[in-house]
C-alpha cells in the first residue's frame, strides 16, 4: 500500500476534500430535518469525524476496538440528549428551549460524528469499504432531490425559487447540482486511489452520469401532473402547496382533454384560491350547454373594459369621421339622462350577475389590464371570498400569444375573440344557436390544420400569422380577431403550457374614419339571419334612446348605419362610467338598470348596451368576448402576454366588405384605480418558453425567431439519441481491443512476438483478477504466481531479454513463447475459479490493469 | 595478532585447473566460474546459501564485502570457504591465496600492510609482506581496531596496493576483502566512518540461519571436517580476473537500467527521511554488480530485477537517514518503487 508514500500534504488535502464532501452530505441530509443549531451540530460532527475516523484509522488500533468505541460515543450522546429532554434537571437548568436545543446538538452531532467516522475509518482500513462512503454520500444528495422524482421540475422548491428568481431553468441547475456531485465523487476517487485503475472507475463514473442524463433526455421528462401548477399564478415567494391527487380530480371529466388536465387540478384549487380552472373544469362543458353562467360560455369572463384601448378607438373615428358623430355625441349626452328605472324586463337570470361579479372583484385597474378569473367558471357559491382571491391573481398568464407578423391593430389594442355572444335569449346575448349564424368563430380546438366555416372578407384586414401557447385550459380556442385558420401545433414545454396551436387571422387593419358610408350586415345574409343579428329587448325605451342619439347627428349622416352605431357608441362612451363595483344583478334587466340607473357598469354592462341600441337603430351587431389585450403592452417585441385580467367583452358591428368590426365602449369616465405596468421581464421570459421549439416542425419556422437555441438543442437531442450508440460502440472496441491482444500472439513475428505474447498472458492473469503490484518486477511478478502459473517467467524473460539485451536481443524461441503462452491459459483455467475468470472476460477495460 | 596461514601449498593440489581449462571468453564460461564458486562453498556452508550468492557476486564485481552477523553465524567458514576455492596460478610472487587478520585495538598498521626488515644476514633491509597481500582477506571484527589500522586498510581496498616506507607496492588484481563486524558488543569498538563504509560494495547482515538447515549443518559437521566437497573443481585466480572482464563487457546494460539506477540515487537525495542520499561513487560500484548478478540469474543484461536485489545491499550502508527513521530498507523501497515500475513498464511499450 501506498500510505508510507503519502506525503504529509496529500494527507491534509485529501482529509479537507473528505470532511468537505461529509459536511455538504450532511447538510443535505439534516436540512429538511433539523434547526440551525442541528446543522451546525451535522456540520462540526462530520468533520470531526472525519478527521477522528482518519487519525483512528492510522493508528494501531483495532477496526473492532474502533468500531466499538464510536458507537459507544454515539450511544452516549443519544443518551444524553434522551437525558435533556426526558428529565427536569437540564430543562431546569437551561431553560427548555436550552434544553431542546442540547438535545438537537447531541443527537444530530453524534449521528453525523460517528456515521462518518465509521466510514471513514472501515474506508481507510479495508480500501473495498470506500464503496460505502461514496455511497453515503451519493445517497445524502439524492435524498435531497428526491423530491424532483415524477418530473416535479418545482421540487425542491427553495431551489427551483431561487433558480426562477435569477431566470435560470430549474432543469438545468438541477443537471448542475447532478454534475457536481458526481464530480466530487470523482475527486474523491481519485483522491482515494490512484493509477489506472482509479482512471478506468473514472471512466466508468463518467459514462455512468451521461447514461443517466441521456435517459431522461430520450425518454423525456416524465409528464407533469400539475398542470398549472407552476408557480406562474402565484405570487412570488409562495410555492404551490401539493394536495393529495384526486382532491380536485373528480371534476376532471371535461370532454377533450381530461386525461391531461386530470391530476393537476386538485393541486390547484388548494391554492390559487378561487379554484379556478378546478371547478371551471367540471362545470365548462356544462356551461356551454346550458349557459347558466351568462356570457361565459367560451371560459371568458367580463373582464374590465380596456379604458386606453376603448378610447383610442373613438379617437380614430372621432377623427376622420367628421365631426357629426362627434357632435351628436356630446348633444346627446346630456338629454339622455332620462332613462327611468324601467319594468323590470323579466327574467334576468341570476347567471348573468354572477359571471360579471366575478371579473369586477378581481379588478382594481382600470387600464387595459382588469381582474377576470381563468376563463372556465362556474356560478361561483362564495363571492365575497372569490373576489378577494382573485385580486391577487388578476394579472396571472393565462396564455403566450407570438405574433409572427408585424401588426398594428387600428384600435391600438389586441381583440383576441374567442366566442361571439349574438343570440338575445330574451333576457340578454349568448352563443349562437343557429347553424349559420357566426360562422367566423372556430368550434373547438383544431386537432388538424382547419378553416373557420366563414372567412372574413380581405378588404382592410391583413393576415397575420400567431402562435397561441395556452398556460391555462380554455374550452375554445381564440386569437386576434379575423381567425380564418386553425393548426395544432407541438407543445412548446408541457411542464408550462397546457396547449399549443396556430392561428392565421385577418385581422382589422382600415381604420375607422374609412368605415363610414359603408353599408352594414352581409348581403347573402337571409332575412331571417338578419333579423337575428338584429334581435333585442322589447323594452321601447332602447328604442327611444337610440333615435334620440342618432337624432342628434347631422341629417347627412343619420342614415349611415355606421355613423348611427358611432354615434351610441361615442354617447355611451361620454355618459358612461366604468367601474367594476357596480352591481346590478338584483334588478330584473341590468342593462336597463345600469343605462336608465346609475350608469355604472363594466364591459359586460356595456357591449349589452351598445348591441342593444344598435340593434335597435337597424345595425347587426353582436357581443365578442375573449381578451383584450393593449398593444403598448407587447412594446417591441412579438410575445403578447395574455392574463386573466384581460377578460373582456366588446360590441362588434357587421360592415359590409369589412366583416365584423369591434366597437368597443372605452367610457371617458373610470372609477377604479389604474393598473399597475406590465412586467417586461415576465413578458420575455414567458415568450422565451413559448418559443422553444419551432411552432410547427413540419414547415420551418417562418422566422427564426431563436435560431442558435433551437439548433443547439436539436445538436443536443440529436447527441442524446446517438449517445446510447456510441457507448455501444465504445464498448464493441474496448472488446475489440480486448479480442486483438488475445489473437496477435498467434501470428506476431520477430522480437514483437515476446511482447505480445507476454501482454496476452498478463490479460489472461488480470482477467483473473492477478495483477502486478506497482513498483513490483517484472520477476518478482513472475516469482509471486509461480506456484500457481510457472508458465509465466518464461514469457516475462523473454518480454525482457528483448528489451533489455542490447541493439541484437536474438530471435525469442516462437514455439516456446507460444507453448508458455498456452501453458499459462491452461494453468490459469484449472487454478483460478470460473466466475471469475467470466467475470474478467467480461470486463470490457481488464487490459487497462496491463502495463 | 593471528595469522592463519593455509597449511597446504595448492599448487600441487590434484585439482588444478591451470593447465586444463580453457581461458575464459565468454558468458558460459563466466558462468562455470560461478558455478564452482557455488557448488564448493555450498558444500562448506549451509544453510547461506542467499549469503553465497551475494560473496560470488561482489567477488566477480570486484568489490569487498563487509558482513555484519553474530559470533558463530559462519561468517569464518564462509570466507575460508571462498580462499578454498581459488587457485593461486601465479606462485612466484608474494602473494598467497587467502590470508585472515583478526583485527584488534592494539594492531598496528604494519601488521596488516608488512613491513621492512634488516636481514643481519645480508645486512640488508627486505620487506616482509603482511597479510593484505593475498587474493582473499577475511578482516574479522574489523571495527574492533583503532582508525590508524583501518585506514591503513583503506588504500589497499581502494587502490589495490600498499605504500609501507614510501615505497608502493600492488597488490593483486583480485584483491577480495570479507570484513566482519559484531552488531553487538559495542563497547571498545572504532565504527567504521562513512568513507570506510564507502569503500564496501556490499554491507550483509546475515541473520540466524533457518532450522532446517541447522540441523543439516549439526549432520554434515562430520562429513565437513574431513574436507567434505574438495575434490570439487576449483578455480583459478586467472579465471576470476578473466571472469571479471567477460562480465564486464558481455553482460548488456540497458540505457533504462542506468537511467533506473541513477533515478533510485536521485529519489534517496531527495527523500526527506534521507540526510546523506547515494554518492555517485556507489552508483559506479554498482555497474559491475548488477552485471555479475545478471550472469548469476543466467541473463546477459542487467534487469530491474537485478536493481530491486541489490540497491538495499549497496545503498543500505551509504545512506544516512534522519533519526528516528527505523528501517533504511523502507526507505529504500519507497525510492525504488517508482523507477522500477518504469522500467517495468518499458518492456510492454514498444
Amino acid at each position: 500500500m501506498s500510505v508510507e508514500k503519502q506525503s504529509r500534504t496529500s494527507i491534509v488535502v485529501s482529509t479537507i476534500v473528505r470532511a468537505a464532501a461529509m459536511c455538504l452530505g450532511a447538510l443535505a441530509l439534516g436540512w429538511g430535518v433539523t434547526l440551525t443549531e442541528g446543522l451546525g451540530a451535522s456540520v462540526l460532527g462530520a468533520i470531526a469525524g472525519v478527521i477522528i475516523g482518519e487519525v483512528a484509522a492510522r493508528s494501531r488500533l483495532k477496526t473492532g476496538a474502533i468500531v466499538g468505541g464510536a458507537l459507544a460515543v454515539f450511544a452516549l450522546c443519544w443518551l444524553t440528549s434522551k437525558f435533556a429532554t426526558s428529565f427536569e434537571l437540564l430543562p431546569s437548568l437551561l431553560g427548555p428551549s436550552g434544553a431542546l436545543t442540547m438535545a438537537v446538538l447531541f443527537r444530530f452531532g453524534a449521528l453525523i460524528f460517528t456515521g462518518t467516522l465509521l466510514l471513514r475509518a472501515l474506508a481507510h482500513r479495508k480500501q473495498n469499504l470506500v464503496v460505502l462512503e461514496l455511497a453515503a454520500l451519493s445517497a445524502a444528495v439524492v435524498a435531497v432531490f428526491a423530491t424532483h422524482r415524477d418530473g416535479v421540475l418545482v421540487r425542491p422548491l427553495w431551489l427551483s425559487d431561487w433558480a426562477w428568481s435569477v431566470g435560470l431553468e430549474p432543469v438545468q441547475v438541477l443537471l448542475a447540482v447532478g454534475v457536481g456531485s458526481v464530480t466530487m465523487l470523482a475527486l474523491l476517487l481519485i483522491v482515494q486511489n490512484r493509477g489506472s485503475r482509479a482512471l478506468s472507475a473514472l471512466v466508468a463514473l463518467v459514462a455512468l452520469g451521461l447514461l443517466a442524463i441521456m435517459t431522461v433526455n430520450a425518454v423525456g421528462l416524465p409528464a407533469p401532473t400539475a398542470e398549472n401548477d407552476l408557480g406562474l399564478l402565484t405570487p412570488p415567494g409562495e410555492p404551490p402547496r401539493q394536495m393529495p391527487p384526486g382532491d380536485g380530480g373528480a371534476n376532471g371529466g371535461n370532454g377533450e382533454d381530461a386525461g391531461e388536465s386530470d391530476g393537476g387540478r386538485g393541486e390547484d384549487s388548494g391554492d390559487q384560491e378561487g379554484g379556478a380552472a378546478d371547478a371551471g373544469e367540471g362545470d365548462g362543458g356544462g356551461a356551454d350547454g346550458g349557459l347558466e353562467g351568462g356570457a361565459d360560455g367560451g371560459g371568458m369572463e367580463a373582464g374590465l373594459d380596456g379604458g386606453d384601448g376603448g378610447s383610442s378607438s373613438t379617437d380614430g373615428g372621432e377623427d376622420g369621421g367628421g365631426s357629426s358623430a362627434d357632435d351628436g355625441g356630446d348633444g346627446g349626452s346630456a338629454s339622455e339622462t332620462d332613462g327611468e328605472s324601467d319594468a323590470g324586463s323579466s327574467g334576468f337570470e341570476a347567471g348573468f350577475e354572477d359571471v360579471p361579479v366575478t371579473p369586477s372583484s378581481a379588478s382594481s385597474d382600470g387600464g387595459g389590464e382588469g381582474g377576470g378569473p381563468p376563463p372556465p367558471r362556474p356560478p361561483s357559491e362564495d363571492l365575497e371570498n372569490e373576489r378577494q382571491q382573485q385580486q391577487q391573481q388578476r394579472s396571472a398568464p393565462m396564455a403566450v400569444v407570438l405574433l409572427d407578423d408585424d401588426y398594428n391593430p387600428p384600435s391600438q389594442a389586441f381583440y383576441l375573440r374567442q366566442v361571439a355572444l349574438s343570440h338575445f335569449n330574451g333576457t340578454r346575448l349568448v352563443p349562437a344557436t343557429r347553424p349559420e349564424a357566426d360562422r367566423d368563430i372556430p368550434q373547438g380546438y383544431p386537432t388538424e390544420p382547419t378553416f373557420t366555416a366563414e372567412r372574413p372578407p380581405t378588404l382592410g384586414r391583413t393576415v397575420v400569422h400567431h402562435t397561441v401557447a395556452l398556460i391555462t385550459e380554455h374550452n375554445n380556442p381564440f386569437g386576434i380577431e379575423g381567425m380564418y385558420r386553425l393548426e395544432p401545433t407541438r407543445n412548446p414545454n408541457p411542464s408550462r403550457f397546457t396547449r399549443a396551436y396556430r392561428v392565421d387571422s385577418l385581422a382589422q387593419t382600415i381604420e375607422y374614419r374609412r368605415l363610414f358610408g359603408r353599408r352594414v350586415g352581409h348581403p347573402q345574409w337571409t332575412a331571417e339571419l338578419r333579423q337575428y343579428y338584429l334581435q333585442g329587448p322589447t323594452d321601447p325605451r332602447y328604442r327611444a334612446l337610440a333615435d334620440s342619439i342618432v337624432n342628434r347627428i347631422p341629417v347627412a349622416r343619420r342614415n349611415d348605419p355606421f355613423s348611427r352605431a358611432v354615434a351610441i357608441k361615442l354617447w355611451l362612451d361620454d355618459n358612461l362610467i366604468y367601474t367594476t363595483r357596480a352591481r346590478h344583478a338584483s334588478a330584473a334587466d341590468p342593462t336597463a338598470d345600469m343605462l336608465w340607473g346609475n350608469k355604472r357598469g363594466y364591459c359586460v354592462h356595456f357591449a349589452h348596451a351598445a348591441v342593444f341600441l344598435w340593434r335597435s337603430v337597424g345595425v347587426p351587431s353582436r357581443i365578442g368576448t375573449g381578451y383584450h389585450v393593449d398593444a403598448q403592452n407587447r412594446g417591441s417585441s412579438s410575445t403578447v402576454i395574455v392574463r386573466s385580467g384581460d377578460g373582456h367583452a366588446w360590441p362588434e358591428v357587421y360592415v359590409e366588405g369589412v366583416g365584423w368590426v369591434v366597437v368597443d365602449i372605452a367610457a371617458k369616465r373610470n372609477e377604479d384605480p389604474p393598473g399597475q405596468p406590465q412586467d417586461e421581464d415576465e413578458r420575455d421570459r414567458l415568450g422565451q418558453m413559448a418559443r422553444e421549439q419551432p411552432p410547427d416542425p413540419q414547415e420551418p419556422p417562418r422566422r427564426q425567431q431563436q435560431p442558435q437555441r433551437n439548433r443547439a438543442q436539436e445538436m443536443a437531442r440529436a447527441a442524446a439519441a446517438a449517445f446510447p450508440w456510441l457507448l455501444l460502440l465504445g464498448l464493441l472496441a474496448l472488446y475489440g481491443v480486448k479480442l486483438w491482444r488475445r489473437i496477435v500472439p498467434s501470428f506476431a513475428k520477430g522480437p514483437a512476438l515476446a511482447r505480445v505474447a507476454y501482454r496476452a498472458a498478463l490479460d489472461v492473469l488480470a482477467e483473473a483478477g492477478v495483477v502486478r503490484e506497482y513498483g513490483e518486477t517484472r520477476e518478482a511478478f513472475s516469482r509471486r504466481v509461480e506456484a500457481e502459473i510457472p508458465s509465466l517467467a518464461v514469457l516475462g524473460h523473454e518480454a525482457e531479454r528483448v528489451k533489455l539485451s542490447g541493439p541484437a536481443p536474438g530471435e525469442p524461441d516462437a514455439a516456446k513463447l507460444r507453448e508458455a503462452l498456452s501453458g499459462v491459459r491452461r494453468e490459469v483455467a484449472a487454478t483460478k475459479k470460473l466466475w471469475r475468470r467470466l467475470l474478467g472476460l467480461a470486463h470490457p477495460t481488464s487490459f487497462l490493469d496491463v502495463d | 595478532m593471528t595469522m592463519d596461514t593455509p597449511g597446504a601449498d595448492f599448487e600441487n593440489s590434484p585439482h588444478i585447473t591451470r593447465t586444463l581449462a580453457p581461458p575464459i571468453t565468454d558468458l558460459n564460461g563466466a558462468w562455470g566460474v560461478v558455478e564452482r564458486f557455488r557448488n564448493r562453498i555450498r558444500m562448506a556452508v549451509r544453510g547461506r546459501d542467499e549469503v553465497i550468492e551475494i560473496v560470488i557476486c561482489a567477488l566477480l564485481a570486484d568489490g569487498h564485502v563487509l558482513l555484519e552477523d553474530y559470533p558463530g553465524s559462519g561468517k569464518t567458514t564462509l570466507a575460508k570457504a571462498l580462499g578454498d576455492c581459488l587457485i593461486d596460478d601465479k606462485p612466484d610472487d608474494i602473494i598467497v591465496t587467502f590470508r585472515r587478520i583478526q583485527f584488534t585495538p592494539d594492531l598496528l598498521p604494519s601488521d596488516v600492510t608488512g613491513t621492512t626488515i634488516f636481514d643481519p644476514n645480508t645486512h640488508k633491509f627486505f620487506f616482509r609482506s603482511g597479510p593484505v597481500f593475498a587474493h582473499i582477506v577475511l578482516a574479522d571484527e574489523i571495527n574492533r581496531t583503532s582508525p590508524k589500522v583501518q585506514s591503513a586498510m583503506l588504500e589497499a581496498m581502494a587502490e589495490k596496493q600498499v605504500t609501507v616506507d614510501n615505497r608502493t607496492r600492488k597488490l593483486d588484481e583480485l584483491f577480495f576483502v570479507i570484513a566482519t563486524q559484531n552488531p553487538l558488543d559495542l563497547a571498545g569498538t572504532f565504527p567504521l566512518p562513512s568513507a570506510q563504509l564507502d569503500r564496501f560494495l556490499f554491507k550483509i547482515k546475515m541473520t540466524h540461519v533457518a532450522r532446517d538447515a541447522e540441523l543439516e549443518i549439526l549432520a554434515s559437521a562430520q562429513a565437513r571436517k574431513h574436507n567434505a566437497g574438495s575434490d570439487l573443481p576449483r578455480v583459478t585466480r586467472t579465471e576470476v580476473c578473466d571472469a571479471r572482464r567477460v562480465i564486464e563487457t558481455q553482460v548488456h546494460v540497458a540505457p533504462q537500467v542506468r537511467e533506473c539506477l541513477v533515478d533510485v540515487a536521485q529519489n534517496t537525495r531527495k527523500d526527506p527521511r534521507v540526510l546523506q542520499g547515494a554518492s555517485t561513487r556507489s552508483l559506479v560500484l554498482a555497474m559491475p554488480a548488477l552485471q555479475a548478478r545478471a550472469l548469476m540469474n543466467k541473463r546477459n543484461y542487467v534487469s530491474g530485477e537485478d536493481i530491486a536485489a541489490l540497491s538495499t545491499l549497496i545503498f543500505g550502508h551509504r545512506l544516512e537517514v534522519a533519526p528516528g527513521v527505523d528501517s533504511v530498507e523502507s526507505v529504500l523501497r519507497d525510492c525504488m518503487r517508482e523507477p522500477l515500475e518504469r522500467l517495468s513498464r518499458m518492456a510492454m511499450q514498444r
